[in-house]
């Protein structure tokens, strides 16, 4: 009846937040000469201190990595651990690298841990899936500068709930996780230090199945139910049979993709059209480049046909089309409008959109002011919810 | 109780074949209690010899039903325990907002046991229930006064059928129009009920929802970017659910009238504004009611309901089939049913509804008159503004400072600092005896708790309210987050609960033998 969980802190996430450096990867040392002080340890504690009144005596093992890469928050709450490796680390947080993020990570899956807990923001969550793939089931403690990715808890008292709610009765040993797919995401620091926001897909990271939470509210945005939404898409896809579908990046994107039966692209864009033989829908390019989409778009406009551009926003943030989205051209976007872009998100996704609205920037100022001032977002079948644009 | 066993009754068998009993009767016999009041009260063996009353042998029972015996006093205790367990209205206050859970009071209840109300039938003929009509036909035209429409329907059987009414009658009226196809979307804001959009895609229209602005008044250029020629109608309840006045609602009014499509009023919040603003004056078309809420009946639960639905004079004719009249005659006032004619929806409910119900909200109404309902409605809403003062320190409070009825806060700085979320504070507020406001509604809001007092409560038990959620956010979290403590039932595991459900009664016998043994005579 014991829980395993791999557990590793990046002791120097988070550091850029406070010094206004839009993320902490490539600056740690400039943030700590002007004085910042890492507040992972903190929130590692946090997080610690409350898995130690919440779990059941007995349900939960934790194996980590020495000193400040978990040892010694652990050893401060009270925990006795396993290890994750021998290694032993200097205490100066300033000493340790991804690397060390990646070979306790990497640990973590040789030893068959049930899961991997790690304190960190989207940095570290990157380096961790880099070390680990989808080998492993990841809940990351929130403890970062941009946390856009879908795989943390709310707070850190939140992953411990979450936790003791998985470790908690009918868990037996041996019991995999139950898992959702989430999308990792992070910005080009250097670009968000310069005021341009361009999250980006880096690919999938299996995190807890949220139905291990308390009813109400899941901590995890990726738990949402993206089932509706996709229902609703391809209702609406159907109606117009005759049309050149773009679709986007992402997991929601994906899982529509998957519902029309296509071997579609997670991080990249797909072309799809409507078959009239065999299976309904027909993949016409996959991961497409800016180049080959506009051929498409071109081609298929001089056929009299429509170009639907189906997108999803991005979680917490809200851009549905930026630099970000690699190959969606201004003349991609235009050949939609007016009324053919079309959103696609649950209402939970978009009630937790941190400004409340959708970012688009079509890569041309005169395009940008043809855009709509709301954009219906499909959130079920039959349900839209109108959403204000706000142009970049 | 929990640990008796379920013991079937004898064989109807043979019972109807006399004095034929053979082994298995005697063992039945044996373990019947023949000495109860309750199976003698009723009329069983102990009275009365079995009878042999001709049910042919192919109808008869080959097994004994499973189905309890018990004596009189322990069926009472049994249902004693077990509203003792439960939390009424009755038991303490009941803050759940937008349900405006209000005391029922007792004179309603008497006016509905009286024998002329309780004991008519619905297909007595008219000339025998004068005063039964004539009250349905006042309760028509207080509703009528109360929120300025010109015709009412007091069919609906609940608030959520009303509103499908409601929404059939605007099909209706497009339908006329020609534009049942093309008018095909109906417009909510995002802190609508969900039953809004449940009647709409009910009612086969598609669903689209308006944003609210940071005051938490529905955006109007959102309003206007979405109304168009599909759009067959704008549900709205005012106040919010925020327990916000649109105080654009003439504006919204004009922009949906100018677009060809029908305003529609959710009644769920009309408490609020009793005796101090109308529906119809504020340019609704169609509006709904819940008795329950606003006029006190007692809250479903699966039970009896009561959902008026009132229109304004062109919508009239497509109202449920019949209405009540009256008419003027030389003997003084004639009442009848009245059909609709052709144009009608038809029926949606048997009769006129729920006669019970409508009895109680009459009585309600009449108790209390016009200026009482007003102050009905001004004691509501200062309850809810000195309440939201008092917490608001303890809270974010998004939205407008002054609200209505009832208001909406977020525990989202709680969660942050101290772990505690809004469900915890729910649970633990039952440790005092009192139930939680709603909780997680309106979506737009972040751990929301939504507060409605209503005007039923004493200051003094609005003040322990208010302390007892003070008390609740400065206390050790730990405590919190366990709640509750003093309830027959812990915190349950809901993850379980939903994931494994247990939905009739034998399942949950087995399972209580399985997960525990040792439970079933523990208690």
């Amino acid at each position: 009846m014991v829980l395993r969980f791999g557990f590793v802190v990046n002791p120097v996430a988070g550091i850029g937040g406070p010094a206004g450096l839009k993320g902490s990867d490539e600056v740690a040392f400039e943030a700590a000469e002007k004085g910042y002080e890492p507040m992972a340890l903190q929130k590692a504690e946090r997080f610690l201190a409350r898995l130690k009144q919440v779990a059941h005596p007995g349900s939960i093992r934790i194996f980590t990595a020495p000193g400040v890469l978990g040892g010694q928050a652990t050893a401060a709450t009270g925990w006795k651990t396993g290890s994750l490796g021998a290694e032993s680390f200097d205490d100066d947080p300033f000493a340790t690298d991804r690397e060390d993020t990646k070979r306790a990570a990497a640990a973590a899956v040789e030893l068959e841990m049930d899961l991997l807990v790690f304190v960190g923001g989207d940095g570290t969550a990157r380096d961790v899936v880099d070390a680990v793939g989808q080998d492993i089931v990841v809940l990351g403690v929130p403890a970062g500068v941009k946390m856009f990715s879908e795989c943390f808890a709310e707070t850190p008292e939140a992953a411990a709930d979450l936790l003791a709610q998985i470790a908690a009765p009918p868990f037996k040993e041996g019991d995999p996780v139950q898992w959702l797919e989430g999308d990792l995401l992070d910005l080009d620091e250097e670009a968000y230090r310069q005021g341009r926001v361009e999250p980006r897909s880096h690919g999938v990271v299996r995190v807890p199945d949220s139905k291990h939470v308390m009813a109400a509210k899941c901590p995890l945005s990726a738990g949402s139910d993206t089932s509706g939404v996709v229902g609703g898409v391809v209702e609406r896809m159907s109606e117009v049979p005759d049309a050149l579908f773009v679709l986007g990046a992402g997991s929601t994107l994906m899982a529509i993709k998957q519902a029309l039966e296509v071997e579609g692209s997670l991080i990249g864009v797909d072309v799809v059209e409507k078959d009239g033989s065999g299976r309904p829908w027909r993949l016409v390019v996959r991961d497409v480049d800016a180049h080959a989409l506009e051929e498409q778009v071109i081609a298929a406009q001089q056929a009299g046909r429509p170009v639907v551009l189906v997108l999803a926003p991005l979680g917490g943030q809200g851009s549905v089309i930026g630099r970000g989205t690699g190959p969606l051209g201004p003349r991609v976007v235009e050949a939609a409008l007016p009324e053919n872009v079309w959103v696609a998100a649950t209402r939970e996704k978009l009630a937790s959109l941190r400004d409340g609205v959708l970012y688009v920037d079509a890569g041309d100022a005169a395009l940008n002011q043809r855009l709509p001032a709301f954009l219906r977002v499909i959130t079920g079948p039959g349900r839209e919810k109108l959403m204000r644009v706000a142009k970049q | 109780m929990a640990g008796r066993e379920v013991k079937p009754l004898v064989k109807k068998q043979q019972e109807t074949q006399g004095a034929d009993v053979g082994p298995s009767m005697k063992e039945a016999l044996a373990r019947l209690r023949l000495d109860v009041p309750l199976l003698a009260s009723v009329g069983t063996f102990r009275d009365h010899e079995p009878q042999d009353v001709g049910v042919p042998q192919a109808y008869r029972r080959d097994s004994v039903p499973a189905v309890p015996v018990l004596a009189e006093f322990e069926a009472v205790r049994h249902y004693t325990h077990l509203s003792n367990r439960n939390f009424g209205i009755d038991k303490g206050i009941y803050p759940l907002g937008s349900c405006t859970m209000k005391y029922n009071p007792k004179f309603a209840e008497v006016a509905a046991g009286f024998e002329g109300v309780a004991r008519l039938h619905p297909e007595q003929d008219p000339s025998t229930v004068q005063g039964a009509l004539q009250l349905l036909w006042e309760l028509q035209e207080s509703i009528k006064q109360i929120v300025g429409m010109d015709a009412v329907t007091l069919q609906p059987p609940a608030g959520a059928a009303g509103e499908f009414t409601g929404l059939l009658i605007a099909r209706a009226f497009h339908a006329e129009n020609g534009e049942e196809e093309t008018r095909d979307e109906v417009l909510v804001p995002d802190t609508a009920h969900g039953t809004n959009p449940a009647t709409a895609g009910m009612c086969g229209y598609k669903v689209v929802e308006i944003p609210s602005t940071e005051e938490g008044e529905m955006d109007l250029d959102a309003l206007k970017a979405a109304l168009g020629p599909r759009t067959a109608a704008l549900m709205l309840t005012n106040p919010s659910t925020l327990g916000v006045f649109e105080s654009n609602i003439l504006e919204v009014a004009r922009l949906v009238h100018e677009a060809g499509a029908l305003l529609y009023y959710d009644g769920a919040n009309l408490n609020a504004i009793l005796g101090r603003a109308r529906p119809g004056d504020m340019g609704f078309d169609i509006v709904h009611l819940n008795l329950h809420k606003t006029f006190a009946t007692p809250h479903g639960g699966g039970g009896p309901g009561a959902g008026p639905v009132g229109v304004r004079s062109r919508l009239a004719r497509f109202l449920p089939t019949p209405v009540v009249s009256r008419e003027e005659s030389p003997d003084g006032a004639r009442f009848d049913w009245q059909e609709v004619g052709p144009d009608s929806i038809g029926k949606v409910h048997g009769f006129n509804g729920n006669f019970g119900m409508l009895v109680r909200a009459h009585a309600y109404i009449r108790r209390f008159g016009a200026q009482g309902l007003r102050a009905i409605a001004d004691t509501a809403v200062l309850n809810a503004n000195w309440m939201k003062s008092r917490l608001k320190p303890y809270f974010v409070a998004p939205h407008r400072e002054l609200v209505k009825h009832e208001f909406v806060l977020s525990a989202s700085r709680l969660k942050k600092e101290r772990g505690v979320r809004t469900m915890d504070i729910a649970k633990r507020l039952l440790d005092h005896d009192m139930h939680a406001p709603t909780v997680y509604f309106p979506l737009v809001v972040d751990e929301a708790l939504m507060i409605e007092p209503t005007e039923s409560e004493p200051l003094a038990e609005l003040e322990r309210f208010v302390d007892v959620m003070v008390k609740i956010v400065e206390e050790d979290p730990q405590t919190v987050t366990s709640a509750p403590h003093k309830t027959p039932v812990g915190r349950l595991d809901e993850a379980w609960a939903a994931r494994k459900r247990v939905l009739s009664w034998q399942e949950a016998a087995r399972r209580i033998d399985e997960v525990a043994p040792e439970s079933t005579t523990a208690e």
